[in-house]
């Protein structure tokens, strides 16, 4: 019993302190890109929403991300009047920060604003709980969650060992949360497929044709701001999925994946 | 020796007498009329013997028919013995109309006799026993042959009444449906049910029972009531109303019959322990002519709205001083008898320097309210105008109008800082509606502190790190799994708890002995070595250790498949140890040394060859 108190102990101490940082390259030197983010915001108070994109950019090349950034630069876009790249831009940073309130608000005012919507097609995806569900948690937190559950099975494991007779229980519990742990896994794997595939419509309308060359016939349009899947690559062609299902192919530097 | 004479003498009489009674066989019936669902008896009686089998009844359509069991008789009149047996079958009637039950045989010391076949009128049981309106009193219920007169022999029947035949559009009408019962018990009773064309029905009141005297007999009453709507003028039939519910009938058991003809099956001591049967039956009434008028034409007021009934009007104005734009409230109460479904919103004059909302209307009981939002739109508005509500009285057969106000209410100018509409929705909740306000759409402003940042593109899934962290819990849980078992098996396994400290134990052994052979103190140390070598033999192998010699352990080993020469090793040891610890000459230094070795040869080789 000591010796299983003194594993734990250690168990504990390792998760617990388990070194899982984000990039996994160190601390990044902060001072940088802070700067640039903040010559950015004053740029974007004197209405110059060019140079405050620019500096928004620099931090971006620079290496880093962080939700704030892509959520100003969606905002300096939308002030220059390309709807695209806001839209684009707030994508990126809902995969950075779901929740944020003020996220949420200019993401859905600055779709009000696009043009021609489409009726999406009915999928496993499409379904309201799961939807929401994915679309409130990052990649990084829904692995932090699964890594919790997986750390109390664990634990749980630990018990059963410990109390045979309570074993039936707890292994039933473990399973349970096992299963919740797959159920997380393919979310987590939707939505790392869906950061490669992903994109959004940055000229103002595109229009979707038959084949990869200039003379194949126009199939549908899409308009700034719309999402598409991206299906194939093709030269400077992508061949890519609409939201109703409608598959075409349009110039690379009409989307620009997320 | 008198004695024995005359009763020799008593039994040939009665023997004489018995052999001269006649046989035969009879066919009867309870009674010989009945409605459907009411149950009765039918007897097939065989007189003068009691051993006579149950005789075939074949089936008749529309009438159920059951086998109860025998009743035997045996009577002695003046000398006479007379014996019968008779068999009972109940008889449900499924569905009116005259049947033929019969004829029966019963076979006899191989005699076939007859029985005639009995006639049974079923009679439909509302055409003959249902009455509308007060019920006239039926005789009281009896057991005998029917009588023609209502009522006669039923236990159980439906009325059906209403309060009156002759209304108006919108009048209510009550409809009372009862359910006579006389020592019949029920279940199952669902709510009547009856066509109402032309009136539109309410929920039924919540039934009542009472007992009730029918023309001398006491009934126990279940009272259906429920108010009818005329809708549409016309002459129309109300019902008949139907009524399902389950009758339970006592059964008769087939019990003897006392010496002296009085049966005790009657009694309802005795056949109240022999349970019931249960019979689904459906009661139905008369149906009743009823007329709805349409409303006379004459002296019609122009804001009558169809209101029927008996009813006064309330009618109160709050506030009485009121801003231009603040609400009035005008609440008008309607009271009285009568179809209040029927009463609409009383109708008020012109509202021209008013503003009016949508009543808000509630019903409570007898009263109907209409709360009516008045807003006055300019200072000249000095009263709210009059309120008027017409209604019929179907007692009096006239139209009546109550009219109410006009009510004096002063309006001012509202203060040019409070500018504001305030409209009461609902009593007591107010709420303050400005002037429409210019809403802007824009995004929201950016966010000043850049946040956590991280590199592009990197997922906490990417980092090995992480799976390591997540790894080593898992390697920590096997480790402690094997542990946990290894642990648990030397707490419950002796055997292998010792197989295992063998060679720890052998070990130290051996060392003490070494000791000894350093001092070339060699009694104690051949007696170390036999000890050492003893115990590890013990421990390997689960013996006790005073069992373990030379022999028992070879007998052990060569099977094991141990090479000779550790057998041999062992068997010299054994006998130099043994010699040294009881024979007067001790084995010097070089033997010593050399038991020393082999004794680590044989526990080297044991070790590794795991026997």
């Amino acid at each position: 019993m000591r010796t299983a108190g003194i594993l734990l102990s250690i168990i504990l101490f390792l998760t617990m302190g388990a070194p899982c940082p984000a990039g996994g390259e160190g601390s990044p030197e902060r001072t940088d890109p802070e700067q640039l983010f903040a010559r950015g915001n004053d740029h974007y108070e004197k209405a110059e929403y060019g140079k405050a994109i620019d500096e928004y950019k620099n931090v971006l090349d620079e290496g880093y991300e962080s939700g704030p950034l892509y959520y100003n630069m969606a905002g300096a876009y939308f002030k220059a009047g390309s709807l695209g790249r806001a839209i684009l831009n707030y994508e990126r940073a809902k995969n950075v920060m779901p929740r944020d309130a003020d996220l949420i608000s200019n993401y859905r005012f600055a779709r009000t604003t696009a043009k021609g919507r489409v009726i999406p097609e009915k999928g496993i995806w499409t379904w309201t709980p799961l939807r929401l569900y994915s679309a409130s948690f990052t990649v990084d937190e829904l692995t932090w969650l699964s890594s919790g559950i997986y750390m109390l099975i664990i634990i749980l494991l630990f018990i059963a060992v410990l109390r045979p007779d309570k074993s039936r229980q707890v292994l039933a519990a473990a399973v349970l949360l096992f299963v919740f742990i797959l159920f997380n896994s393919v979310v987590v794997w939707h939505e790392v497929d869906k950061m490669d595939t992903a994109a959004v419509t940055i000229a103002p309308e595109a229009e979707a044709l038959f084949g990869p060359f200039d003379s194949a016939t126009e199939f549908f349009t899409l308009w700034e701001g719309m999402d598409v899947t991206i299906l194939k690559t093709k030269d400077d062609w992508y061949k890519v999925r609409r939201a109703d299902g409608k598959v075409g192919w349009v110039r690379k530097s009409d989307v620009e994946r997320i | 020796m008198r004695r024995i004479f005359i009763f020799t003498a008593i039994f040939f009489l009665i023997a004489v007498s018995s052999l001269a009674q006649e046989e035969r066989f009879e066919a009867s019936l309870e009674m010989n009329r009945a409605s459907v669902g009411n149950p009765l008896y039918l007897y097939l009686t065989f007189h003068g013997s009691q051993d006579i089998t149950r005789p075939d009844v074949s089936s008749v359509e529309g009438l159920r028919i059951k086998y109860v069991g025998p009743s035997t008789k045996m009577l002695v009149v003046n000398g006479k013995i007379s014996r019968s047996i008779t068999h009972m079958y109940l008889v449900i009637p499924l569905k009116s109309g005259q049947f033929a039950i019969g004829p029966f045989f019963a076979e006899y010391q191989g005699q076939t006799y007859k029985a005639d076949a009995v006639t049974l009128t079923v009679s439909d049981l509302p055409s003959r026993t249902a009455q509308t309106g007060p019920s006239p009193a039926p005789s009281p219920p009896v057991t005998g042959p029917p009588k023609e007169a209502p009522y006669v022999g039923d236990r159980i029947f439906l009325t059906m009444d209403v309060d009156k035949k002759l209304v108006y559009i919108n009048e209510p009408v009550l409809a009372t449906i009862k359910v006579y019962v006389d020592g019949i018990g029920l279940k199952d009773i669902e709510y009547p049910s009856y066509p109402h064309e032309g009136f539109s029905a309410a929920e039924f009141f919540e039934p009542e029972r009472h007992r009730e005297s029918v023309r001398g007999s006491r009934y126990d009453v279940l009272v259906f009531r429920q108010n009818l709507f005329a809708i549409k003028e016309g002459d129309y039939v109300l019902g008949p109303a139907t009524l399902r519910c389950k009758m339970v009938v006592r059964k008769r058991t087939t019990r003897r019959a006392s010496l002296f003809g009085s049966s005790v099956f009657d009694d309802d001591f005795f056949s109240s322990r022999f349970g019931h049967d249960v019979y689904p039956i459906e009661l139905e009434s008369v149906e009743i002519p009823i007329s709805i008028l349409p409303f006379p034409e004459k002296g019609r007021p122009s804001d009558f709205q169809g209101a029927v009934g008996d009813f006064d009007m309330d009618v109160s104005v709050r506030p009485a001083k009121v801003k231009i734009g603040d609400p009035v409230t005008l609440r008008m109460t309607i009271t009285g008898r009568g179809n209040l479904d029927t009463v609409t919103v009383p109708r008020l004059a012109s509202t021209e320097e008013f503003k009016t909302y949508e009543p808000q209307v509630t019903k409570k009981g007898g009263e109907k309210i209409y709360e009516q939002i008045l807003i006055p739109k300019t200072d000249e508005a000095k009263e709210i105008p009059e309120v008027s509500f017409s209604f019929f009285n179907p007692s009096s057969e006239k139209y009546k109008t109550i009219r109410k106000g006009p009510f004096p209410v002063e309006v001012v100018k509202q203060p040019e800082a409070e500018r504001t509409v305030k409209m009461v929705s609902m009593p007591g909740v107010e709420q303050m509606f400005y002037p429409k306000e210019k809403i802007g759409k824009d995004i929201i402003h950016i966010k000043e502190n850049i946040g956590r940042l991280r590199r592009r593109g990197r997922f906490l899934y990417q980092s090995w790190l992480f799976w390591l962290g997540q790894l080593i819990p898992f390697a920590f849980l096997c480790v402690f799994y094997v542990s946990h078992r290894k642990n648990e098996r030397i707490r419950r396994d002796k055997g292998y708890a010792r197989f295992l400290k063998a060679p720890r134990k052998a070990r130290n052994g051996l060392a003490r002995a070494k000791s000894y052979l350093g001092r070339n103190d060699f009694p104690p140390f051949y007696d170390t070595v036999f000890k050492t070598l003893q115990e590890y033999l013990g421990d390997r192998f689960n013996l006790p250790r005073g069992s373990v010699t030379g022999q028992v352990i070879e007998d052990r080993l060569r099977p094991a498949g141990c090479s000779e020469k550790i057998l041999e090793m062992l068997q010299e040891v054994f006998s130099r140890c043994e010699m040294a610890r009881y024979a007067s000459s001790v084995p010097g230094g070089h033997e010593a040394k050399e038991t020393l070795e082999k004794v680590k040869r044989i526990i080297d080789y044991l070790e590794k060859v795991k026997l």
